[in-house]
Parts: structure tokens; sequence; C-alpha cells
């Protein structure tokens, strides 16, 4: 081996360390990838020939290629499509690939044979005297330009007996029409050989050496011979380089995800979002107005009182009736918020209804469940991640009663399960009772807060034109004293009163709303994550890939 | 060297290839043409490569060039001439008319002349022809050394030489369609294919012209009704109804692109269903390098030269072949790389073709090669498969061993030819949906040798060993036997091929337009909930915020009233005026107001852009699921754009809408506290006890008026702000659906003419096919089953299925029939 072969040796195993660690990451970790990786390449370093595979388009005379190669005569050779399986031959201490063709329409024959190639050191490419069409052309190049082959593929051109015309003439025409088709790429860098398999095989077996030699097999066995001796060496890191790539297709395999379902899902939760959050809005603003109606009535209430100080002289006992007056005000507040919830209530669950019966949201719980039965349940993390999203979409409608999904349920079952699950919830938030005169409960220590009132009070009767000036004086700095601590109080039960309003509502709306919001939010969480990670291990791939084909280029 | 070439000579031969096809009378015409304007050996020899396509010919470009002003009349007139010959300009004939007019500054009257003496002059060039042709099969040969002087000098020695030995001559011309075809058997067979064609083809033009107008009323219509909106909005500031017209204009000018293509090729078809009415016509068609060259070459007897040594790509250009009403087409290879344009030549005779000889050889065949048989399949067109069966007979091993077994070369094993039949079966059936057609192997090759070298001592024995008889059968069998109704196939029958084309696009857009318009129906609905909510939740809001206020503003009150109480009326409007100004009520109004605008803006904007996703979601899924070929998903995606520009600008206009709101007249009016003066008997308390009272009820009941006012007032202006908005987005969507429920029509009526016409087209057609299976077919017997043809349902190129009336009497033969239009038949009595 020489330095640079070690060179590249060198790379080859850090590439491979670093696979290692990648393969680790919880993405992957649970597939069989490593397993077929450690398998692929125990396979490799088992074997020791240096393989060649013999490909193209079918009944290219692959076999028959091989068979006139090897001498043997027990291959099979149709003009239909012949060889099923990839079968191996050894010739001169090679290893010979015979493949069953590329692109039939037997896709499983596609299938062998790629796998085939990717444990092949160097490929023969077969062509007929009818050269590239558009579609041999485009697969070709997508195995010597994309699959990065062009430094390890011979191209050969046989069944050349078939067409009139001197052999040089048509060596040198066919020559210029293979450039052309390959144009912009350039000839030059394949092997070309140019033979009539068949020939060869009929003048082996009628001992006719004139045929042999139409055969042109003599030029065909050396240049596979320089072949073999230039590629040899290097061609031993192809292979195990070219498992390693297909391993990263198949982390990349395991971790795509698909870009439409993704949009919808964080649509479907946007918008679900939006409902819970504009329903919260609707109730929280329905309350707040509630709450500054009543605190603003109380304020009102105390004002008037207050401006009353000092000169209605009934002010006493009208004061006395205003507790009465504040729970009136707050059972009346109570009544009407409890409709406003229930009503909230109700719209919430219309609302939501509406989403679920959304075209979308039917198409994305039905083609998860398509995609988890299609699936075996332990395949990809994707599947499972879809199936704990449609879970919880679920139990989104099961926590408000309604229904999930008119496509997985009929009819009938539908509505009676959701109508129940419905009626329960919404009693247990109707049954939810506001008290907030309990607060309002003051006015028996009245006196006791307002120690002013009392003397505010006996002023009034008190005040004469016989008091002096000072006194006068005096009392009036009292009475406005007394009118602020009255407004105060009046002020304090406002807030107090409003903050039990407040307090209870919040409990109302968190019942209604959180365990929604909360189970959305996880959602919303846990599909970014899977993003973000999926993310991070396609990033590494790309990396590993690109080293994997600078290194193909250089062997 | 070049200035001796005469280059418009050159441009009219240039002329005659720009049209794909090249017909040995254009060939002769040239020769004659050449002899009377005494053209120049060297021109001639850069002629022949321009004919031949070569690689190193002048390029049009390049003789363009060469032109200069004072040869432009005579350059015209010859390219006149020339474009003229072959009957009706096709529409790469007038493009290079009409670029030369252009590019040369050619006058009107110097052109309108020019092109009425060339059409004079072809007409009078092509009956002069046709006298000639008339008569004897020998005039047919001098046709045919006509062409071959023109091909190359090479060749004339050879086919002189050939032509020379009588013996030999009738020996060849076996085997060449002259003699193959002549006799009264075939003049009959002629002419009753030409009689059948008159009266299919006068059919055949109606509806083509029929779906032409159908097609052309599209945009018509389209751009009327666009007119009308655009008047109706007038110089309105119309933003969203704007919006809407524009995604219109969008969808008019993507339909437009569609249809303007579907009528250039309808006129195109209608030119070459004329030209195809005169003659039964034989397409060589296949591979590159299959032997289509070589084929043509042996039943016509002449351009051997044009046949390839081992390189892809050697035909670049139709060649056609006439004799009496009969036209074989050499075509270029398909599926050859860099060969797109080669290809779409070839392509371009389908249509004009009663049968398609498809060349294959023994070596493989690929998808490329099954496509493109789907692709006439899809056209209606009967297909003959040769099986060229290649092997190198210049080689005298060879030629040797193959003689020695000339049958082996074509042995049904498996391991040989068999095999190759087994599997072209076998993939036709997948591919092309049926094997119901010949497949006659050839060996070409031993062919070409026999007819080559006459004097070669195994020449009989290879033409027999090729089995071109074989092949030159079954045309004269189709000629003879299935001519007729071959024709009616062409111009009926793959006609509606041509017309179900725009029909089924015109349904599939109608549809996706019907359901896009259903669409946003139920969005605009759900959006107007929506906005109405929002609108509700936002005007609590603002009414709350600004009760909070004036809530707060009271607070303020009995202070005052303590600090003022005994102020003159005049100072106290003015202290209570300072203490508005410092508590700044109207910013806090302001703000408030704006404060709610903004935010309903924002739900709107949140609404809008929802909305567009939902419906790009929504279509993107439910025609996931329906796979639309590749032209409606493009459509599709153009629509997504729109959708998104057209909704994000309504958004940003309604935001626009809150930042210019500035209200005014929210200003408080000054307090009017009367009876604040005192009764003279009270106490000083008691008067400032009072006052203070007073003073607080009159602010209090002042505020109160107040806060009552600027809250209906405010809330008032909210609505009207809100409901503009939500107006301008439901004008957009409203317009928007009834725009695409308008297109929608449209494309539907039109749609339903096009399959009036393709119904048309199929009852010709079966009565044909019934009247040709009665065994004596005419044009009165075929009408009379026509008037008693209820119904037919057709897929082109797989079934037709006749619904007769009860007394008809179906032909036995009918199954027979199936093998030559090479379509499933089947015959229902109606009531049955």
């Amino acid at each position: 081996m020489t330095i640079t072969a070690a060179i590249y040796g060198q790379r080859f195993e850090s590439i491979l360390a670093r696979l290692g660690e990648l393969l680790s990451e919880p993405e992957v970790k649970d597939s069989n990838i490593a397993v077929k990786l450690e398998k692929d390449l125990y396979e490799f370093r088992q074997r020791g020939f240096l393989t060649i595979a013999f490909v193209g388009e079918y009944s290219a005379g692959k076999s028959s290629l091989i068979s006139a190669l090897t001498g043997r005569r027990d291959l099979a050779i149709s003009a239909d499509i012949a060889t099923d399986q990839c079968r191996e031959y050894e010739w001169n201490g090679v290893k010979l690939i015979d493949t069953p063709g590329l692109w039939t329409e037997r896709k499983d024959h596609d299938a062998r044979t790629y796998e085939s190639i990717a444990k092949a050191d160097l490929l023969v490419y077969c062509l007929t005297y009818s050269l590239f069409d558009t579609t041999t052309l485009a697969n070709f190049r997508e195995l010597a330009f994309e699959r990065n082959y062009q430094t390890k593929m011979l191209l050969l051109v046989n069944k050349m007996s078939a067409e009139a015309g001197n052999v040089e003439d048509r060596i040198v025409h066919y020559t210029v029409s293979l450039q052309e088709s390959l144009g912009p790429n350039t000839l030059q860098s394949f092997p070309l050989a140019f033979c009539d398999a068949r020939d060869q095989l009929d003048g082996e077996d009628e001992g006719d050496e004139e045929l042999k030699a139409l055969s042109r097999f003599d030029e065909l066995i050396v240049l596979l011979n320089k072949f073999i001796e230039a590629k040899g060496t290097t061609a031993r890191l192809d292979t195990p380089l070219r498992i390693v790539i297909s391993t990263l297709d198949d982390v990349t395999a395991a971790c795509v995800r698909d870009d439409g379902r993704d949009d919808q899902q964080s649509h479907l939760l946007k918008k679900l979002t939006g409902v819970i959050m504009r329903q919260r809005r609707a109730l929280t603003i329905k309350v707040e107005s509630e709450i500054s109606g009543l605190a603003h009535s109380i304020q009102k209430l105390g004002s008037g009182f207050a401006k009353d100080i000092g000169v209605n002289p009934e002010l006493q006992s009208e004061l006395e009736g205003a507790q009465h007056k504040i729970e009136v005000l707050c059972q009346q507040s109570s009544d009407r918020l409890q409709k406003d919830i229930e009503a909230a209530v109700e719209s919430l669950r219309e609302e939501v209804g509406k989403e679920f019966d959304s075209p979308l949201m039917a198409d994305f719980m039905a083609s998860a469940n398509t995609r988890i039965d299609a699936h075996a349940p332990d395949t990809t993390e994707f599947s499972g991640s879809l199936k704990k999203n449609v879970a919880m979409f679920k139990r989104i409608a099961d926590t408000l009663g309604v229904n999930a999904s008119k496509s997985m349920v009929n009819a009938a079952q539908a509505s009676k399960s959701g109508l129940a699950t419905g009626i329960r919830t919404v009693g247990k938030w109707v049954g939810f009772k506001f008290k907030p005169w309990q607060a309002a409960n003051w006015a028996k220590n009245l006196t006791n807060a307002v120690p002013y009132i009392g003397v505010a009070l006996s002023l009034l009767s008190l005040a004469s034109d016989v008091a002096s000036e000072v006194e006068e004086a005096n009392n009036e700095v009292k009475i406005r004293e007394a009118k602020r601590d009255l407004l105060n109080h009046f002020n304090n039960v406002a807030e107090s009163v409003s903050i039990e309003v407040r307090k209870s509502s919040a409990e109302a709306m968190e019942e209604i709303y959180g365990k929604v919001e909360t189970i959305l939010s996880e959602m919303k969480a846990s599909h970014e994550k899977e993003l973000g990670a999926n993310n991070e291990v396609v990033r590494q791939v790309t990396i590993l890939r690109a080293e994997c084909e600078d290194l193909l280029k250089l062997i | 060297m070049n200035n001796v070439l005469d280059y418009p000579y050159l441009l009219a031969v240039h002329t005659l290839c720009v049209d794909g096809q090249l017909h040995q009378n254009e060939l002769k015409f040239m020769q004659s043409l050449a002899e009377n304007i005494s053209v120049d050996p060297t021109t001639l020899v850069e002629a022949d490569k321009i004919l031949a396509q070569a690689d190193n010919h002048l390029n049009l470009e390049a003789v363009l060039q060469q032109i200069t002003p004072d040869h432009y009349p005579r350059a015209l007139s010859l390219v006149a001439l020339a474009a003229h010959y072959d009957g009706e300009l096709d529409r790469t004939e007038q493009r290079l008319i009409q670029r030369l007019r252009q590019q040369w500054k050619i006058s009107d009257d110097l052109f309108t002349s020019t092109q009425i003496q060339a059409h004079e002059n072809a007409q009078r060039l092509i009956a002069d022809l046709k006298l000639k042709s008339l008569g004897k099969v020998s005039t047919g040969a001098k046709v045919l050394s006509g062409l071959e002087s023109v091909l190359g000098t090479a060749i004339i020695d050879q086919v002189v030489s050939t032509l020379g030995t009588e013996s030999m001559k009738t020996r060849i011309q076996d085997f060449r369609i002259e003699s193959l075809l002549s006799g009264p058997k075939y003049d009959k067979a002629i002419n009753e294919c030409r009689e059948v064609g008159l009266h299919d083809i006068e059919v055949t033009d109606i509806c083509l012209h029929a779906t032409a107008q159908a097609i052309q009323e599209i945009s018509v219509e389209l751009d009327s009704k666009i007119a009308e909106i655009h008047a109706h909005i007038g110089d309105k500031p119309a933003q969203a109804a704007r919006e809407a017209l524009s995604l219109m204009k969008a969808d008019r000018a993507e339909i437009e692109r569609v249809i303007q293509h579907e009528l250039e090729e309808l006129k195109e078809l209608q030119l070459k269903k004329r030209r195809a009415m005169n003659f039964y016509t034989i397409a060589f068609m296949g591979r590159s390098k299959a032997g289509k060259s070589t084929l043509h070459a042996a039943v016509t007897g002449g351009g051997w030269d044009q046949i390839g040594v081992g390189r892809q790509n050697t035909t670049r250009l139709n060649r056609v072949y006439e004799w009496h009403n009969i036209r074989i087409i050499d075509t270029p290879g398909i599926a050859t790389p860099g060969g797109e344009e080669l290809e779409k030549v070839a392509e371009s005779i389908i249509d004009e073709a009663d049968l398609i000889c498809f060349v294959v050889t023994n070596n493989n065949q690929q998808s490329s090669e099954f496509e493109f048989l789907k692709q006439l399949r899809n056209k209606g067109k009967p297909l003959l498969v040769l099986l060229n069966v290649k092997e190198d007979l210049s080689n005298p091993l060879r030629l040797k061993r193959f003689l020695d077994k000339p049958d082996q070369a074509f042995s049904d094993e498996k391991d040989r030819l068999g095999g190759h039949i087994d599997r072209i079966r076998r993939d036709a059936a997948e591919y092309y949906g049926t094997s119901n057609f010949p497949i006659i192997p050839v060996q070409l090759l031993a062919a070409q040798i026999a007819q080559q070298q006459p004097e070669h001592e195994y020449a009989q024995s290879l033409m027999k060993a090729s089995r071109l008889q074989h092949f030159l059968d079954s045309v004269r069998l189709s000629l003879l036997n299935e001519g007729l109704l071959r024709r009616s196939q062409n111009l009926l029958g793959s006609t509606v091929a041509d017309i179900e084309r725009p029909c089924n696009y015109m349904k599939t857009q109608s549809n996706s337009y019907l359901d896009l318009s259903k669409k946003l129906h139920d969005q605009a609905k759900e959006s107007n909930q929506r906005l109405e909510k929002a609108q509700e939740d936002h005007a609590r809001q603002l009414e709350q915020d600004l009760r909070n206020l004036f809530a707060e503003l009271q607070q303020a009150v009995p202070d005052f009233a303590e600090d003022h109480w005994d102020d003159s009326e005049s100072k106290l409007n003015s202290a209570w005026s300072d203490e508005l100004l410092r508590f700044g009520i109207e910013q806090k109004i302001n703000l408030a107001q704006e404060n709610a605008i903004a935010k309903f803006s924002e739900d709107m904007k949140e609404l809008l852009a929802e909305v567009n996703q939902e419906i790009n979601l929504q279509r993107k899924f439910s025609f996931s699921s329906e796979k639309l070929d590749e032209q409606d998903s493009s459509v599709w995606f153009q629509k997504t754009l729109q959708w998104g520009s057209g909704l994000a600008t309504l958004g940003l206009g309604a935001l626009a809408l809150a930042n210019i709101w500035n209200p005014g007249g929210w200003v408080m009016a000054g307090i009017a506290v009367v009876g604040v003066l005192a009764s003279l008997f009270e106490s000083k308390a008691t008067k400032r006890r009072n006052a203070v009272k007073k003073i607080s009820s009159a602010l209090e009941s002042q505020i109160e008026n107040q806060e009552q006012k600027v809250v209906e007032a405010a809330l008032q202006h909210f609505m009207e702000q809100c409901l503009s908005g939500a107006s301008s987005v439901r004008t957009y969507l409203k317009m928007s659906e009834d725009g695409l429920l308008f297109v929608e029509k449209i494309l539907k009526r039109g749609a339903e003419t096009l399959q009036k016409q393709s119904d048309i087209l199929n009852i010709h057609f079966a009565a044909r096919i019934l009247d040709f299976a009665g065994g004596t077919p005419s044009e009165s017997s075929a009408q009379a089953l026509r008037e008693n043809i209820r119904n037919v349902r057709r897929k082109v190129g797989q079934s037709i299925d006749v619904e007769l009336s009860p007394h008809i009497k179906v032909p036995e033969e009918i199954n027979l029939i199936e093998s030559v239009i090479q379509e499933k038949i089947t015959i229902q009595k109606a009531g049955a």
C-alpha cells in the first residue's frame, strides 16, 4: 500500500468514527441502521476479492460477456429479461458479478442491482450498438457523476456484429456519438471497449477462430487487465466508502420529515391557540368590565354619602342601608358573570368544535392514522411523534367535550359520547359560585373603621351661627377628613370586591382554558424540539457525506 | 469563395426545411428552380448539405447575413415560392416570412404582390406536376430519378446503372410500392379512400372550427368581464376590489397562455388534416439507428446515402416520399440524447399519419420507446411494428452463416427472436394498453444488400431471406382492406383526442375554480363572524377603558369642590379646565380609541394570514390526493403566490387606517354651576357645606353627561372603522369568489361545446366503423347508420362503446374491426 493510500485509509477511519457517534444520537439510535452497517462492513472485510459488477440495460449481453470471459456455459442467457439474481463468478482471481440489468420495469431488479453496485469495487457498464438513449444516458450520468463511479467505470459496447459497416469506421462513429451524448463531460476518462460476446461464444463452441477474431475479445481482455491493475489498489477503499454513504442515506431517510404535514400541524396548532386566546380574551374583557362596573357603582355610592356629610340629617340611617345595597349590586354582578361564563363555555365548545370539523383537521387526523397503520409501530421516530400529536389533539377534544374527528368514528357514536362528556364538563363549571359580598360584609364595623364619621355626624347638629370662627374652621377640617375617609372606605370595599371577583374568575378561566392551553403549548414545544433535533442530525449527515464524496473522487 | 454562392437560393432551400418536412416534390422543385435560374455547382453542394442538415451546413442565420439589401426582393420571392409550394403555409413558414418582412422592412405592396405571385406560381407548378405524374408507373420512376439526382451525385450513377439494366429494374421494382400497389384493385381502393376522406374532412373541419371558436370566446368573455368590473370600480379607491381584479387578471393571463397555445395547435391540426385528406400516409418512426431510413430506402428505392454508418441522428427532417396517393415518411429518431428538437420534428407527423410503422431492433426495447407508444395510443393511432433483425451481413463470414440458416435469425426460441417478441408484447400490453398489433420481423440489411448490389451472387436469396415481403404484404393489406377505415380513424377518430385535450383542461380548471370559490365562500362567512366578535370584544374593552377614565376623574371631584367652594363662576370654570388639562382627559380618550382600533386591525391581519394559509394548505392536500398533471400544479403554485400577496396588502391597508385616525371634539364643556349663592340666613358653615355639595353634584352629573356622550361617540366611531375594515375584507373575498365563479362558468360552457364536437366526431367515426363492418361501405349507408346511433362513449386509443337504435342489425364481423382500429368495440342496443 502506498503512502497516499495510507492517508486515505486514515481519513476513512475518521469518517467511520464520526458516523458511529452520529448513530448513537436518539433520533436514529432505535433503528437498526448501525447493525446493518456493521454487517455490511464485516461482509466486505471477509471477501478479500476484487469485485467487478457488470451493469447496464437489460439484454445488453452482460451474462454473455461473463460467460465468454469465464468459459462457463451455465449462465441463463435470453433475449428477454434473463437474470433474476446477482450471481458471482470467478475470473483470474477477480470476482465478476452478473446483475439483472438496470431500468427494466422490474423495480426489484433495479434494487438488487444497486445493492451489488454498492458492494463492487469496479463497474463495467454495458451498452450495445444502439448506444445511449435518453433513459440510459440519464442513468449512466447518475452512476458516473452523481454516485461518483466515474473513475471506476469501464464503458463497453457489445453486439458489435449486429450492425453493418467496416468495424474500424463504426468504432470511430460510435465514439463520436458517445462523446456527443456525454457532453459536457468527457468520454476520455472512461476506458472504452467494443466487442461481440455472442461471436466469441459461438466461435468457441464451433472452434471457429475467424469468428473469435471478429468478436474483438482479445482487446477486451487486455483492456480489462489494465483497468484492474490501474484501479485495483485504491478501489479497495471505494466499497467501504459506499457502504458508509448508503448508511448516511438510511440516516437521512429516518430523519426526513414531511414538510407539508409539519406545516399543517403548525397551522392547526396556531389556529387552535388562536381560538383559545380569543375566547379567553373575550371573557376576560367581559369579566373586567363587570368588575369595573361594580366598583364604579360602589364608589359612586360612597361619593353620594360623602357629599351628604354635614348636610343630610338622615345620613346615619341611609348609611346603615349601604351594606344591603352593595350586596344587591354584588349579587346582580355575579348573576351576570355566571351567565357570561356559561355562554363562554358554550362558545368555546362551538368554536373548537368547528376547528375539529375543518377539512384540514380531518385530513391531519386521518393521514396520521394511515401512516401509523402503514408503518410497523416501532420503525421511526416520526410516526411515533405523529401518533402522539393525534392523541393530544384528541385529548383537547375530550377535555372540551367536542367530537375529535368525524372521519374516525361513526356519526351516532361520536355524537353520543361527545354530548355526554360535554354536559358533565359544563355542569362542573356552572356549579362554580361567586361570593363577593363576603368581602362587602363591612358596615357592621363602619364606625370602628372610620373614627371620624361619628364625630362628623354629631357636628352636624352642633353647627350654628354661635360657633366660633376657630371652632368652625376646625370642624370643617374634620368634616373634610371624614368625607375622605368615607370615600376611601368605599374605594377599599370596591377594591376588595374586585379582587375577589377577579380571583374567582381567574380560577374559572383556568378551569376552562388552562388545561387546553397547557396541552397546546406542550405540543408546540415538542414539535419545535423535534424539528431542531432533526435538523442537527441532517446537518451532520451533510458534512459526512461531503467528506465521503471528496474521498471517493480522490481514490 | 463565399461571395460566389447564391444566397437567396440557399435561403429558399432553408424555407423548404423549416417545416421539418422534405417532400420529394420539393426536391424536384428546387432542382428545376436551380436549372431555371442557373445556380452554380458550388451553391448546389451547399444546398445538398442544408437538405441533409449536415453538421457543417450553412445555417439560416449565416445565409441571412450574406444577403444584401439589393437582393431582398429576389430572395423574398424565392422564399415565398418555396413556402407556397407545399400547399398552405404552416406556422413555421409564416413565422419565417413575417420575420423577413420585418427585418428587411418590406413595403406592404411589395409583400402582398410577392405573396400572390408566389401562390399562383406554386399552384401552376403543382398542377403541372399532377399532370405529369398521372399515368403510368414508369413516370414514378422518373420522379424517382429526379429525387435521387438532387440527393447527391454519387448516388446518381448507382441508381442510373441500376435502372439501366432492364431485368434488374423489374426485379427491384417488385419490392417497391409502385408495383406493389398498382392495378385496378388499388385504384378503386384509393378512389374510395379519397371519397370517404372528402366527407370526413368536412365534418372534422366543422368540429375543429367550432372548437377554435369556443376557445376564442373564452378569452373574449374574460376580457369583457374584466372591463366591466373595471368600469364598475371606476376611480374609486376601492383597494379590495382592485386586489380581487388583479387576481382575476393574473388568472386570465394564465388561461390565455394555455388556450392561445391550444388555438395554434388546432390551426396547425386543421392544416395537417387537410393535407392528410389527400393521402394514405404511413410514417416510419422509432429510435435512432433502428433502421427507419433503410426501410424507407428499401421501399422507395432511393436515398441510400441518407443512411448513417453507426452514428446517431442521421435523419434530421421528415422525408416525404409520395406516389399517387400514398405517402411514405421517414422521420428522425426518438429518445436520442440531445435530439429533443429532432424528436419534435418526428412527432409533428403523427397527426397526418394513417398508420404508424414503429421500427424496433432485436437488441432491446427501452422504456423511452414505450413511452412514445403511449403517446401514439393517446392519439388513437393504429400501429404496425417492424422488428429489424440486425446482423452485420457485410461481413462475408456472417453472410455465409446467415444464408446457411436463414430461418435461425427469425427463430421463435426464447434466446433468439422469440424472447424479444414476447417481451415486446408483454411491455406493450402494459404501456400501450394492448399488444393487438402485428409484429413483423425483417432483416433489413439483407434487403439493402440485395437492392444496392443487384449483381450480388446471393441478391435474390438475400431478398427472400430478408422477409421484407412480409412487411410489404401487410402494408398492401392495410391499404386495400383497411385503408377506408384508417382514413376515417385518422380524420375523425384521432381528432377527438385533440379536442379532448383542451376540453379536459377546461374541465379540470373549471372544477378547481369551483372548488376554490367554495372554499372562499366558507372562509368569507367565517371571517365575517370572527371580525364581528373581535369588534364586540374590542368595543367592550374600549368602553371599559373610557369608563375607568371617567371614574378616575370623578375621584378628583370632592377635593376640587372643597378647594373652590367660594370661587366665582368664571374662576371656578377656569380652575376646572386646568384640572382637566392636568388630568389629560383628551389624550387619554384618544389613546384608548387608538388602542382599540390597532387591536382590531391586528386581529384582521392575523385573520387574513390564517385564511390565506388555510386555503393554500387545503388546496395542497386536496390536490395531492387527486394527482393532477404538472400543468395544473403550476397554475396552483401561481395561485398560492397571488393569494399571499393580495391578502397581505389588504391587512396593511387596514393598519394604515388606524394610524391616520385622529379624533377631535372630545373637549369637555365648562361647568354650569347654578344656585351657588347661599341664602343670607345660613351660617357660613352651612353655606360652605351646601356650596361644596352643589359644586360636587353639578360636576358629577356634568362628568356623567360627558361620559355618556364620549362613550357613545367613541363606540360609534370605532364601529364605523371596524365595519369599513370588515367590509373591505368582505368585498375582496366576495369579488374574488364571484370572479372565480365566472371563470368557472365560462370554462365549463367552453368544455361543453368542445364535448359536443368530440361527440359529433365519435358518432361519425362509429358510423364508419359499423358501415365498414357491414362489408359494403358507402356514404349513404354510413349516413343511415349515423341517424341510428344514440350515444357513443369513447376512450381514445382504448375503447369505443356504441349505443344503437333497437332495430339496427349489428354486423357480425365487428370483432375483426377491433384489430384494425386497435380499440375495443362494444355495441349496445338502446333500451336493452
